[in-house]
């Protein structure tokens, strides 16, 4: 005991003398900005590039709004005229985007892209409370578990100060600048994407899940809330139905080490798995029955099944994309052994995810970044605006990743981004040049996929949650 | 056309002699296009805003589908007589079935045709011998981006209007031809292909259970320990 104690204390002192973050100029600067400065910044560089927006649309051929937009605009106009959305030839997305996007109709066209730079800002504001609370909360566990350890734990609640340099709302005006100064996100908003959308749900469903445990009264209404958002994004989305099992297990009360606690748990829910499960099923079922009767069979089939026969053979970041191309040319359909073989190894990962990270709400913000990376990574088509699922999530475990060096950290980011680089020349020389660069292609989506897996297991080996400098002068 | 890439451009330079030059009749360009290559109409949409473009073509063209479930159809640019006018239009090929025999696949687009329509008054300006078919009258169905041959029973069925078109003659120089070599995959390498995608991710699948198992269920039972700590407090 005594020896655990010990290693316990020296790594948290260790972690002491790690640091030289303060010393860069940009952190320094982060810092003396309050946090509601940084989000009136943000908003001014998201209103002036929705500005550039306009002016660059109505010179160029090639728009800097997304083609997307236009398509649910056009869906806002059928549902103005009464009619569906779905009349609107590609209109493949919620019937609550065309509803969100009617000001654009009888207000300006450029509306959508205020709604959706506005939720760019909202997620920013709930990953700032998001991040300080798990890192308040996790200190506090940590404090308690040191005075335990050490027999004093009726002194633990006088102890509350945390060290400078390492306040919560640190970290946490960290983590929402790091979202709100990532090019790709304000891009993505003012292009009128409708991402950061659901994005918000997402992250929203967190925050609900983790406040419900730091908190005793009304914590199963938290829970419910939760898994309503968390219905309300598969309406949406469809992917994050996916996060489900580490959103149950976290809830859990005990650890699960085998397959028996494990069916144990699904079947024997507590109480508080019930208020998630009757949440996400409130949310998701209301909002899909409303719109099937109003919109009927092909509301389903564009909303949903179309992306599950969807074959997009065109060259994508993709590891299956060289195969799915080459599938076209093959007679019939391929065997069930091949699909189960293709697709069985996300669900095993995704599946060994939720079961590591997802079992405890310290956790389940890294967990669901990992549920996301892979399902990008092992998807059937990948293009740069689904690293946007990953993205959102990312801010919320920068904290959990110290114990990456910072050359590391670069080096990480440097093989991603060439990665992707060196996939960009032979789809050129493909698209623009016509020459024949399929295998090129393929092999290079295998360097990426590779590159990816690699990163991934690099972050899930350098997790960690408890570095605090605790000083020990204070603690005596 | 241009000489590459899946995304390239028709130019046409139309030319017109006097008297028709300047005259206030109005030119149909009709060019068919096989099922290997596809517009995209939001594209011709925002070219029509900015004026650069007056076209006709159908309302939606599936840009996703691979040649073998395209449809041919056209698109008809517009404009006035002029000594000479250019004319552009940004077409995009398809992505064609892989094969074992080939490695790139010819697609071929046939010549545009020329439509011309006046003011009645002024149809004696249009030399008999420049229309290919002087007898007949031609219709334009937008709803099908085509002209049809104007019967009194087709206008009575169709309700189309516009039928005082004529086609004219027309002296080509192609300046280079309207053929376009895609790059196609070769199906010889699907099994490889498929066998090592399968292989690689099962193997990165369970590199990264290995490699990661140790550091996760230290944390895991680290966690347990502080939430039935946590319970002893309570």
């Amino acid at each position: 005991m005594k020896t655990d104690t010990s290693k316990h204390w020296e790594e948290i002192m260790s972690s002491n003398t790690k640091k030289t973050r303060s010393s860069m100029w940009w952190w320094s600067w982060l810092l003396a900005i309050s946090f509601k400065q940084h989000l009136l910044i943000s908003a001014l560089l998201r209103l002036s590039l929705i500005a550039y927006a306009q002016i660059h649309d109505s010179q160029s051929a090639v728009p800097y709004t997304d083609i997307d937009y236009k398509v649910v605009t056009d869906g806002a106009r059928q549902v103005l005229q009464g009619e569906s959305p779905f009349a609107r030839h590609t209109y493949r997305y919620s019937p609550i985007l065309a509803y969100l996007q009617l000001p654009n109709l009888f207000v300006h066209a450029a509306f959508g892209k205020l709604i959706y730079s506005m939720f760019d800002l909202l997620i920013a504001i709930v990953i700032h409370r998001l991040a300080y609370m798990v890192v308040k909360g996790q200190f506090e566990k940590t404090v308690q578990h040191l005075f335990y350890q050490a027999s004093k734990s009726h002194e633990c609640k006088y102890f509350d100060a945390l060290d400078e340099r390492n306040q919560p709302e640190t970290v946490a005006r960290g983590a929402a600048c790091f979202w709100l100064y990532n090019p790709l996100t304000a891009v993505i908003s003012t292009r009128g994407s409708g991402d950061s959308f659901s994005s918000f749900f997402v992250i929203l469903s967190l925050y609900l899940l983790i406040r419900a445990e730091h908190r005793q009264e009304h914590s199963n209404w938290l829970i419910f809330f939760a898994g309503v958002s968390h219905g309300i994004v598969i309406h949406l989305r469809l992917y994050p139905l996916l996060f489900s099992l580490a959103y149950y297990l976290s809830l859990s009360t005990s650890l699960v080490r085998n397959f028996r606690n494990l069916l144990q748990q699904i079947f024997r829910p507590n109480v508080q798995q019930l208020c998630l499960v009757l949440g996400t099923l409130s949310s998701l079922v209301l909002l899909t029955w409303t719109f099937f009767s109003l919109y009927g069979y092909q509301y389903l089939y564009e909303a949903y099944i179309y992306h599950f026969v969807r074959k997009d053979a065109r060259h994508n970041f993709s590891l299956h994309f060289l195969m799915q191309y080459l599938s076209t040319g093959e007679e019939g359909e391929s065997s069930l052994l091949i699909k189960l073989l293709v697709l069985g190894p996300q669900l095993v990962l995704i599946i060994y995810l939720s079961l590591t990270f997802g079992q405890f709400r310290q956790t389940l913000p890294f967990c669901v970044f990992t549920l996301a990376f892979v399902l990008v990574t092992y998807n059937s088509v990948v293009t740069s605006q689904y690293f946007i699922w990953y993205m959102a999530i990312f801010p919320l475990c920068l904290n959990n990743l110290k114990l990456l060096s910072w050359p590391r950290c670069f080096m990480l980011l440097a093989l991603w981004i060439c990665a992707q680089a060196l996939w960009l020349l032979p789809a050129y020389l493909l698209e623009f040049r016509t020459w024949n660069t399929f295998n090129w292609i393929g092999a290079q989506s295998a360097i990426f996929f590779l590159a990816n897996s690699y990163i991934l297991k690099e972050l899930l080996a350098h997790y960690g949650f408890t570095h605090f400098k605790i000083s020990y002068k204070k603690f005596r | 056309m241009d000489d590459a890439g899946f995304h390239r451009s028709l130019t046409y330079s139309v030319q017109f002699d006097y008297p028709l030059a300047g005259q206030d009749c109005e030119y149909m360009l009709l060019q068919p296009l096989p099922a290997g290559v596809y517009i995209s109409t939001d594209e011709l949409d925002d070219l029509q805003r900015l004026r650069r473009l007056r076209a006709v073509y159908p309302k939606f063209v599936d840009i996703e589908v691979p040649a073998m479930l395209g449809q041919p159809f056209n698109v008809l640019l517009g404009g006035a007589p002029k000594i000479t006018d250019t004319l552009i239009l940004p077409i995009h090929f398809r992505y064609h079935a892989p094969s074992d025999k080939r490695t790139s696949v010819t697609v071929s687009l046939d010549t545009p045709e020329l439509y011309l329509n006046c003011p009645l008054g002024d149809n004696e300006l249009i030399d008999n011998e420049l229309v290919a078919r002087p007898d007949k009258l031609y219709c334009l169905n937008e709803a099908q981006s085509s002209f049809v041959e104007h019967l009194v029973k087709v206008e009575a069925a169709t309700g189309v209007e516009n039928c005082n078109w004529k086609q004219i003659h027309v002296d080509y120089q192609l300046k280079a031809p309207l053929r376009a070599d895609i790059p196609i995959g070769n199906t010889r390498a699907y099994l490889p292909v498929l066998y090592s995608t399968i292989l690689l991710s099962w193997l990165m699948v369970i590199w990264t259970m290995i490699r990661t198992r140790g550091t996760t269920s230290r944390i895991n039972q680290r966690l347990e320990e502080q939430r039935q700590l946590q319970q002893k407090v309570k």
